[in-house]
């Protein structure tokens, strides 16, 4: 089997509009990412128990249903579809052992441009050197529909 | 001394664009923002030592309120060398309590809702905004060379 796919060029802007006291103070940001021939698009139901969104794995070989490679992931938006209530987003390693959490509030996204992370109790800075295999959500005061919306070479 | 300033909405606009094979694989969102009556627009400099480039907790010169920040956006301006963004709750570098860093390649932007997090390294992996903590500093590392950073944060 042969791929049918031609990879090709995504432009992701992100553009922030807000007039104060008759003066513009918005901003544009514009990326072009090379050779995204992958793209995972899903809206998903998140419970209060939690729920997982989307798994990255080391090597294309084991890569499956739901799971992207870590490695060739160029960008990763999650975004909270709720009109009213938060939900946390944690992303974490393997075991897990290092994990970060994040308030997604109603309507609002998070955004990232690797797996590549680290986190700790203790330090000044980290090296980012351990990879996001898991990204979940875990909603607030009742179920929140979430987007997630990712990009691969 | 009154203020003049009306707070606004403002919006947030994330579109991606990509088309593969005649078909269009893109999507858009966006956010509205009420109440915005402060924000931070400022294009930074880090170098490979490292740079505080934003600091919350009691108002101040680059020091803005972790309650009232709605939105955070930030950018690697560089066109080749990626940068470490570290976002830890202690005001200047050192004694974090939590703290985690991204990678952030040359181009991307790091976006955050707010303040509220945590970190851990002990693998606890749900529920954990309800032990959690609040940003009060966001600092970046270079790593071959200088990069350019823009800083676009907004709160009430």
């Amino acid at each position: 089997m042969a791929t049918t796919i031609t990879a090709s060029t995504a432009t992701v802007t992100i553009t922030e509009n807000i007039t104060l006291n008759n003066v513009d103070r918005g901003s544009k940001a514009t990326v072009s990412l090379a050779s995204i021939n992958e793209v995972f698009n899903d809206i998903k139901s998140v419970a209060t128990g939690g729920t997982e969104l989307v798994k990255f794995t080391g090597a294309f070989s084991t890569s499956g249903a739901g799971t992207l490679t870590g490695a060739n992931v160029k960008y990763i938006r999650i975004t909270n579809l709720d009109d009213t209530n938060y939900v946390e987003v944690t992303a974490s390693d393997v075991t897990p052992n290092d994990v970060f959490a994040v308030k997604l509030d109603a309507g609002k996204s998070f955004t990232l441009g690797s797996t590549s992370f680290d986190a700790a109790t203790s330090g000044t800075a980290l090296t980012p050197d351990q990879t996001i295999t898991l990204i979940k959500g875990v909603a607030n005061t009742s179920a929140v529909d979430v987007e997630i919306y990712c990009l691969m070479s | 001394m009154a203020s003049t300033i009306t707070a606004t909405t403002a919006t947030v606009k994330i579109t991606e664009t990509l088309n593969l094979n005649n078909k269009d694989r893109g999507s858009s969102v966006t956010a509205s923002i009420a109440s915005i009556g402060e924000l931070v627009r400022e294009i930074k400099t880090v170098g490979t030592g490292g740079n505080t480039v934003m600091q919350f907790g009691t108002k101040g010169a680059g020091i803005m309120s972790s309650s009232d920040v709605k939105y955070i956006r930030i950018t690697n301006l560089d066109d080749t060398n990626y940068v470490d963004i570290t976002c830890s709750d202690h005001i200047t570098a050192g004694s974090s309590g939590h703290l985690f860093t991204i990678k952030l390649t040359a181009g991307q932007t790091f976006m955050l809702a707010g303040c509220a997090f945590n970190a851990e390294d002990d693998g606890d992996a749900d529920n954990m905004l309800a032990s959690g903590d609040t940003i009060a500093n966001i600092s970046a590392k270079a790593d071959t060379a200088s990069v350019d950073l823009e800083l676009f944060i907004m709160s009430a």
